[in-house]
């Protein structure tokens, strides 16, 4: 398959197209602010990483790129979990182990590895971008249903009325695969993505 | 060579980068984290001491706190204590939280830590407020006896330790009340008795029948006076010493206080039920040091048996008659048990309800599981799934029976 431009753009919405971060995604929907919290932690730290990535990668050879790109992954997640620590604190709890595991994500590597590696810095800036941000959307829109459908709060709010109505097991982890499903399912239809890349590439297939 | 230079240089680039950043970014983030954890850990103090504001760790290897005493935090201004409590209620790892204000009241409780099938740690917080160690009486919920038990003797700990903190010393009677269920485990969940004469300061009543037990001053001293249903008087003194003989006064009042009750009668009854030609009933004395109160040695047929009586509880105060009769070798001939008690185990359990009568095929089958048992064989395996208090107990009274039976054999089995 011919990697274009255009097929990075729009695979790089994981946890719609490739199902890439789908369990952190599942570990940080409970709670919105979680998902807010994990959705920005990701953005920055594509931004940053594809961006130094995208500077280094000429010089490094193909044996290297791994070690020194897993480095500078993990030193901008680290940095990222110490300020959140300091003025997130709430979310860094509810995010636990899920924000430290964030840089041996393949949703991070892929960007660095593949997109900051092939295009450079102004694409995978903008590639960053469309991810992190489609990313924290998803997650948002899991996190709304499960917190609010299965904890009976919103933005840790107790929703009274709802309370005798909650489904505790939504925020559990099966709970959260099946949201994500669910809205995997809806976003597809709605939007034909999948159907629009799985056209392309097979165009591009024929052309060569 | 020059791309593996040039590779090295890299790496090394980016690990001083990345060192460099996280010094820097630990020195503005490194105390706001370090105030953010202390608030979380005072988030938590202030439940139980809602009066607080900043806490300090004390430490309690240096205080000589009793052993229960988890942790100990102060709070700075002086308003109180909170005490992070170990004790035993259904399984042996509760942990209790508890505030204590500058007063010595108990002004919170939070069970933060706990193993009880039933999980009813919660209703007992926050149910202790107000009392001190002069007028602790325990609260107790139903079908949770144990837990309630174990709640209340952490409180009791907190209260005590609070004495320790704040630079006093645990009075007398309050190190003598603490003693009895090291020294005198038959005096099974003692209940204070309100009307007390001459030098008796404290009097208790143990809620399985097995006796009293008696804070007497004699000089400046004071004494743990255990007088046992059977008549048998043991006196102890601070250190937890049996002073019996130096004190034959304070045996003497604490004897005279209570009337004694015979067990014999209740004993025999419950052996001739069992053994119809048994004769020779003759009561032995022994050293009572556990939940065995009585023994007796009778013939059946041309054979010597050994009884060995217990009177513990379960649940809901339920006091169970049991007799363990032991052969000369040593094993479990039969064991009779008058009646067994069950308490709110018998709702959860619907097949528990056959034990309820002594004459139904379960409970039959239970007795059974003794006979032929040594002190070598007994084991879980007489315990039963729902009813894990009433059958423990049982457990728990058939191994004293065998020290018991050890003792009168001379250690000799």
């Amino acid at each position: 398959m011919k990697k274009t431009k255009t097929s990075y753009l729009l695979k790089g919405t994981p946890s719609i197209l490739l199902v890439l971060g789908a369990g952190f995604v599942m570990a940080s929907s409970a709670d919105i602010r979680a998902a807010l919290g994990m959705g920005a932690a990701v953005l920055v730290s594509m931004l940053l990483s594809s961006f130094v990535i995208s500077l280094i990668h000429k010089k490094m050879p193909a044996y290297a790129k791994l070690p020194a790109y897993l480095l500078i992954i993990t030193g901008f997640v680290s940095l990222i979990s110490m300020f959140m620590q300091a003025h997130f604190h709430t979310v860094v709890d509810m995010l636990g182990v899920h924000l430290a595991t964030l840089s041996v994500s393949a949703v991070i590597f892929r960007d660095a590895e593949e997109v900051a590696d092939h295009f450079g810095k102004r694409y995978c800036a903008k590639t960053a971008l469309v991810t992190g941000v489609f990313l924290t959307v998803i997650m948002a829109v899991c996190a709304v249903i499960r917190e609010i459908l299965g904890n009976a709060t919103f933005w840790g709010k107790p929703i009274a009325f709802l309370e005798p109505y909650k489904i505790s097991a939504l925020v559990g982890a099966v709970g959260g695969y099946i949201v994500l499903a669910i809205v995997m399912a809806v976003i597809n239809k709605i939007t034909g993505l999948h159907h629009h890349l799985d056209e392309n590439e097979n165009k591009e297939d024929e052309c060569k | 060579m020059k791309k593996i230079l040039v590779t090295t240089a890299i790496l090394l680039a980016i690990v001083l980068f990345f060192g460099a950043a996280m010094y820097a970014l630990n020195l503005y983030t490194g105390p706001i984290i370090e105030k953010n954890n202390a608030g979380a850990a005072a988030g938590e103090l202030l439940e139980v001491l809602p009066e607080g504001g900043a806490f300090e760790e004390l430490n309690i290897a240096e205080l000589g706190l009793p052993e229960a005493i988890l942790k100990a935090h102060k709070e700075t201004a002086g308003k109180g204590f909170v005490f992070e409590v170990k004790s035993a209620g259904y399984g042996p790892d509760m942990i209790v939280r508890v505030g204590v204000d500058a007063e010595g009241k108990i002004a919170g409780s939070k069970c933060i830590q706990t193993n009880d099938t039933f999980k009813k740690e919660p209703e007992l917080d926050n149910k202790y407020n107000g009392q001190t160690l002069e007028t602790f009486a325990p609260v107790l919920i139903g079908g949770a006896t144990m837990t309630s038990n174990g709640y209340g003797d952490a409180i009791n700990f907190a209260l005590q330790a609070f004495v320790l903190v704040s630079g006093g010393e645990l009075s007398d009677d309050v190190v003598l009340e603490g003693l009895l269920p090291t020294v005198a485990p038959a005096i099974v969940k003692p209940v204070a008795l309100e009307n007390v004469t001459g030098n008796i300061t404290k009097a208790f009543k143990a809620a399985n029948g097995a006796g009293y037990a008696y804070i007497i001053s004699a000089g400046e001293s004071s004494y743990l006076a255990v007088v046992y249903a059977t008549g048998v008087c043991k006196v102890y003194d601070v250190e937890g010493n049996d002073v019996t003989e130096a004190n034959a006064a304070v045996a003497d009042e604490a004897l005279a206080a209570n009337e004694t009750v015979d067990f014999s009668e209740t004993v025999a009854a419950m052996l001739v039920a069992k053994f119809a030609d048994a004769t020779e009933i003759t009561a032995i004395e022994i050293d009572i040091t556990s939940s065995a109160l009585y023994a007796a040695s009778f013939k059946s047929g041309e054979n010597t048996y050994y009884a060995i009586y217990s009177r513990p509880l379960s649940y809901e105060d339920s006091a169970m008659d049991i007799v363990t009769v032991i052969d000369e070798n040593g094993a479990i001939v039969k064991q009779i048990i008058k009646q067994m008690a069950f308490g709110h185990g018998v709702e959860y359990m619907p097949g528990i309800k056959d034990f309820i009568d002594p004459s139904a095929p379960a409970f039959g089958a239970y007795l059974d599981k003794f006979t032929g048992l040594t002190e070598g064989t007994l084991s879980d395996d007489v315990l039963v799934t729902g009813a894990t208090v009433s059958t423990s107990a049982v457990k728990t009274a058939t191994k004293d029976a065998f020290t018991v039976f050890n003792s009168i054999k001379g250690g000799n089995n």
